[in-house]
């Protein structure tokens, strides 16, 4: 079997998780601000 | 410092919560380092004699447990720092990148996994480096568990740097894992056990993983921060909640 599905999906992988965590960050960081300006609880 | 602030009101006193300007700007350099890096280990490393072009999973691979690996110690620094000085800083720091540490760890297992299959015919197999490495995650996975249910702030931060610095000594044990026990898994790739054609490239991805995790660490840390002060904030409404309702209390 050829060797570049498994060099895709693990560059795939990578760029799926690292860029869904820095969307958690910033997903965690505007319910924080917007828990600090009072319009909802965290 | 200058940057965008956030003001959190306080019982009465509000408290000024800065995040640097840089931040953004510095996320959008690394993840734009991270593909620069490993262009050039596209464009410029040869294939493998005997992995073919398996070996570009070794940019990936290889960075993500390195980074997982600084992450945890400084998680071992800043949870010692805490204990030692007991300022909430320390703890939150440690927090930010043992949670940054985690998710590359959960990074690692999962592209050494899809490297595995290829090379030695099995997605996992109970090996030294392997359930070392697993063990690392589950510790840190129970150590963000407990963070999320320990309402107690105190106590938390002290819990929390007790586990991190047990955590963080199973880092060396993970790395030396290769040499005390016979494994599946090769020799620590390092720029010493590499030949020159792959040096470069490693080092770059490695400098760009780093740069990524620092930029991690440093937003979870602001984020943690303004959580911080919210949940001081809700305590002291709670406590003022608390004592109308015993003064009504002492009416009836």
């Amino acid at each position: 079997m050829s060797e570049w599905p498994y060099i895709i999906a693990a560059y795939g992988v990578s760029w799926f998780v690292l860029v869904s965590f820095a969307f958690y960050l910033m997903a965690r960081d505007r319910r924080a601000r917007r828990a600090a300006r009072g319009e909802s609880w965290p | 410092m200058k940057g965008d602030v956030m003001e959190v009101k306080l019982e009465g006193e509000s408290r000024a919560i800065a995040r640097p300007r840089w931040l953004m700007p510095l996320g959008l350099i690394a993840f734009g380092a991270l593909a620069s890096a490993q262009t050039f280990g596209f464009i410029m490393s040869p294939p493998d004699r005997d992995m073919g072009n398996l070996e570009k999973i070794m940019y990936v691979h290889v960075p993500a447990a390195w980074t997982a690996f600084v992450c945890f110690f400084v998680v071992f620094v800043e949870s010692v720092r805490y204990l030692w000085t007991s300022q909430e800083r320390h703890d939150l720091i440690a927090a930010a990148a043992a949670e940054t540490g985690a998710a590359l760890t959960a990074l690692t297992l999962m592209l050494g996994s899809i490297w595995g299959r290829p090379t030695w015919g099995v997605w996992w197999t109970w090996d030294a480096r392997l359930t070392s490495t697993a063990v690392l995650l589950v510790v840190f996975v129970g150590y963000l568990v407990l963070r999320a249910f320990t309402d107690d702030p105190v106590r938390r931060a002290k819990w929390s740097a007790a586990i991190g610095i047990l955590g963080a000594l199973n880092v060396p044990i993970v790395y030396m894992s290769v040499q005390w026990w016979r494994t599946l898994h090769q020799l620590q790739s390092s720029p010493h056990t590499l030949s020159p054609a792959y040096t470069m490239s490693l080092r770059l991805n490695g400098i760009a993983a780093l740069l990524l995790a620092f930029y991690f660490i440093t937003t979870r840390y602001h984020v943690a921060r303004l959580e911080r002060a919210n949940e001081e904030l809700a305590d002291a409404d709670a406590l003022v909640v608390t004592d109308v309702e015993t003064l009504e209390a002492s009416y009836v």
